[in-house]
Formats: C-alpha cells, structure tokens, sequence
C-alpha cells in the first residue's frame, strides 16, 4: 500500500516522486556575513514546511538593515505556501530596510514567480547566475529577463537623467516621492540637488516639499529674491543653488511626489523648460502608478494564493484516497462543488475537513 | 471545442469580469497560466488544455453563482467523466 502524507500540496509537472516526499523534508542554513544573512534552503517548501522558512524571514527582519539572500540551489519543490512566504519576506524585508534576493532559482519556481508576476517584485539575480542554475539545456530565450524592485527606481533615475539633459538651463535633477509617511529622494543626478532635498526636508518647507504635498508647481526663479521658505533659502543658496523648478508627480488622483530640477544660474527656468519637465513629471507619475498597481497586485496575489493553498490541498488528499491524477482530482472537486451547490474553495474546505472524520465516505465520486 | 472558447470570452464580457479580475479568480483555483497566455485563450490565440479550460470555466461559473445565476457553462474533463 503506498503512503500518502495527509495533507499534500504537490501538483501536476511539480509533484515529486510520492514515496520520496517527507513534511520534514525542509533543510535551512543559515550563514551571516556583515550585514547579509545567506539562507541556503533545500527540499521542499510547502503547507508543512513553510512556517519554519517564514520565521527564518522574521528573525532577519528584526534585525533591521540586514539583507536576506535565499539561495534555492537545492530547493526540490515550491508552491503557494512558499509564495506567500517570498510576499511576505519582500515587504517584511522592506519594512526594515533590507534588501531580499532570490539566488539560483529553480526552473519550476521561475516558472511559479512568472505566472503570479512576482518575478517582478522580487530581486532575483542576473540572468547568467539563473542560466547556470536551470542548467546549460536552458535556452537564453526561455529566461524571463530578471527584473526587480531597483528597476522601477532605474525607471525613476531615467527620468532624474532626462530633466538634467533636456531642460535647458538645468544643472542637476531629482525626484521625490512620499513613501512611509515621509519625503524620500529615490533619484538624483548628483549630491548638490540630494543635499538640497534633504535640507528641504530637515527644514520642511521649499518647492520640492510643497510640490510633492500640495500637488501644484513650485519654483524658485531665484534664490536672491525668492521669500516664501526663508529656513531653506540661505541653504540652498550655500550649495551654489540659484533656482529650483518642482513639479508634482501624481498617482490616482492625489500628489505622490515630485520632480525637482535646480540650475546655478538665477532666472534659469521659464514657461518652455516649465513644458518640459510637465511631460517628464508625466512620465514619473506613470511609473509610480505602477508602483501602486504593484501593491495592489501583491495583495491580490496574496489572498489568490490562500484560496489555491487550501485547493492543492484538497486535490492531494483526493489524489491519495482515490489513486487518481492531478487534473482528476480537480475534476472531481469541479464536480463535487457544482453538485452540493457551492465554491471550489468550500468544496475544498469540506474534503479537507472529512480528514479528521475517517467514517464520512464518498463525498466526492471518483473517476 | 473551438466553440467552448468563444463560450468563455462571451461569458466573461457578459459578467463584466474584466482580465485582471478573472486571472486571479482562476490563480486561486490552481490556474497555472499567466494573465497574458490567459488572454490569449480567450482570444483564441493559443489552444489550452481540456483541463485548463475547465478551470478558467470554473472561475466563471463561480462569478454566474455569486449574481444569483445557474452555472451555465459546461466542464470539458467533468462531463466526459459522469458519461463514464
């Protein structure tokens, strides 16, 4: 008689071979290098195993400004449980001011990030440290192009770079955007229109603060004349700053942000360089906008992965009982749910729930 | 069978389920497409699986379900299995 484990979350092309299947089959090594802590994960992450992983994630999250790096080399099998684990690591590890990074991702989990879009969300690293991971049978046009959280800040320096090279009259640029409750500059084209943020934020007050909150164009012609934030004034003047041009960014409606552009010429900007940095602050709120609909996919994403955790499940323990395939079990829990008249997920719960009552029998014929 | 996807896409804009909508619906069920290769079935411009059909039908007969309508679309794997 073959065993089946109670409860088992593997499915279709995934599904190791079952008698090679152990719930404690999970190994966790953990090596701590300055401010990287190196998480060495082999065998396999699911409903069982999952939790361990999860409280490797916290205990590196306390630790604040520790980048966790989950090397996969040796992870056999993943799937939703171990999704939710990755979630919650990225905004876990964002909280406190870590980086998270995927290394040597498998194959099937690749497979797995590309389907819910994580892939796009998390760090993973570079294509040729993946291509060498899947093995030389991979072709390089089957690799999805790894991207992560830093390019949508790329997209946000791009467009930093392009004010300071197309605005005549422009000297350096930045942009600005709310995130936690503060200011943040996520770009900059050098260290004076940085230090010029920061001096607006100590202070609280001038046009990149003002753009950024109240959702309007500020600009300072010059900082000879200019009356309006008499603390930032005299600051900006100290770093050689004559004239400073701030435009809102806006996601859905509301200000997130700002795109600052300075000149060391006074009177620099007029109506036309005005025109210019409109159309690139455009193009800013648009990235931050997907930024937004990143969040929102996320979450999304992660309530999905609930529900299919509780499915996999269920068409395990099918499975098992009724020595039928993947794609049947679903069939029969398809059924099983249209027949009694509720969701899959209901369906699903009411399979899982028959486990610890062995007499209830045949609620769901087999194939 | 070509019929049975143009099924979907008719019930889909009868629900006024928009795509995002339904790929998470279908993720939830166990859907292994992305929401492009999803998109592209509705449109018929990739052939799924009878199984993966069935599941995207699943998403939608859920949706009929919750706005007080019958499931109306039939499953491809289930009924070929009750005929057994």
């Amino acid at each position: 008689v073959p065993t089946f484990p109670p409860v088992d979350t593997h499915r279709r092309s995934e599904t190791p071979p079952v008698d090679s299947y152990d719930a404690a089959a999970l190994g966790i090594e953990v090596r701590i290098d300055g401010r990287q802590v190196i998480v060495a994960v082999a065998g396999y992450v699911d409903i069982t195993t999952a939790p361990m992983l999860g409280g490797v994630v916290e205990a590196v999250a306390d630790r604040r400004a520790t980048d966790l790096i989950l090397d996969l080399d040796s992870l056999s099998f993943m799937d939703a449980a171990g999704l939710r684990v990755l979630v919650a690591a990225r905004v876990r590890l964002s909280e406190s001011d870590g980086m998270f990074v995927l290394r040597h991702v498998p194959a099937n989990v690749l497979r797995l990030l590309q389907v819910t879009r994580l892939d796009s969300e998390l760090v993973i690293e570079t294509a040729g440290e993946v291509m060498a991971a899947i093995g030389a049978a991979a072709e390089p046009m089957d690799l999805p192009v790894p991207r992560g959280i830093r390019t949508i800040d790329d997209g946000l320096d791009l467009v930093a770079a392009l004010a300071a090279a197309t605005v005549e009259g422009a000297d350096g640029a930045s942009v600005t955007l709310q995130r936690g409750g503060r200011l943040v500059t996520v770009a900059s084209t050098d260290d004076t229109m940085l230090r010029a943020d920061h001096h607006q934020y100590a202070t609280g007050e001038g046009p990149c603060v003002a753009a950024a909150t109240e959702g309007t164009g500020f600009h300072m012609s010059s900082v000879a004349t200019e009356d309006r934030w008499p603390a930032f004034v005299p600051l900006a003047a100290g770093e050689g700053i004559a004239a400073i041009m701030s435009t809102p960014l806006i996601s859905s409606g509301k200000p997130v942000g700002a795109l600052n552009i300075y000149s060391n010429a006074h009177d620099a900007f007029g109506a036309s360089q005005g025109h210019v940095a409109e159309l690139l602050a455009a193009q800013g709120s648009g990235i931050v906008s997907a930024i937004d609909g990143g969040t929102e996919h996320r979450r999304r994403t992660t309530d999905a992965l609930l529900e299919r955790e509780v499915i996999a499940q269920a068409q395990g323990v099918l499975m098992g009982r009724h020595h039928i395939g993947a794609s049947q079990a679903d069939g029969a829990l398809h059924r099983g749910a249209r027949s009694a008249e509720r969701t899959v997920h209901a369906e699903a719960l009411w399979v899982l729930s028959s486990i610890s009552a062995p007499s209830v029998d045949g609620e769901v014929s087999g194939p | 069978v070509t019929g049975s996807i143009e099924v979907l896409e008719t019930a889909r804009q009868h629900l006024g389920l928009s795509l995002p909508d339904l790929w998470y619906r279908y993720f939830a069920l166990g859907g292994m497409s992305t929401a492009l290769e999803l998109e592209a079935v509705l449109f018929g411009a990739l052939v799924a699986s009878d199984h993966n059909r069935d599941v995207i039908a699943v998403a939608l007969n859920e949706r009929f379900a919750e706005v007080g309508e019958d499931h109306p679309i039939a499953y491809i794997e289930t009924d070929r299995a009750a005929d057994d």
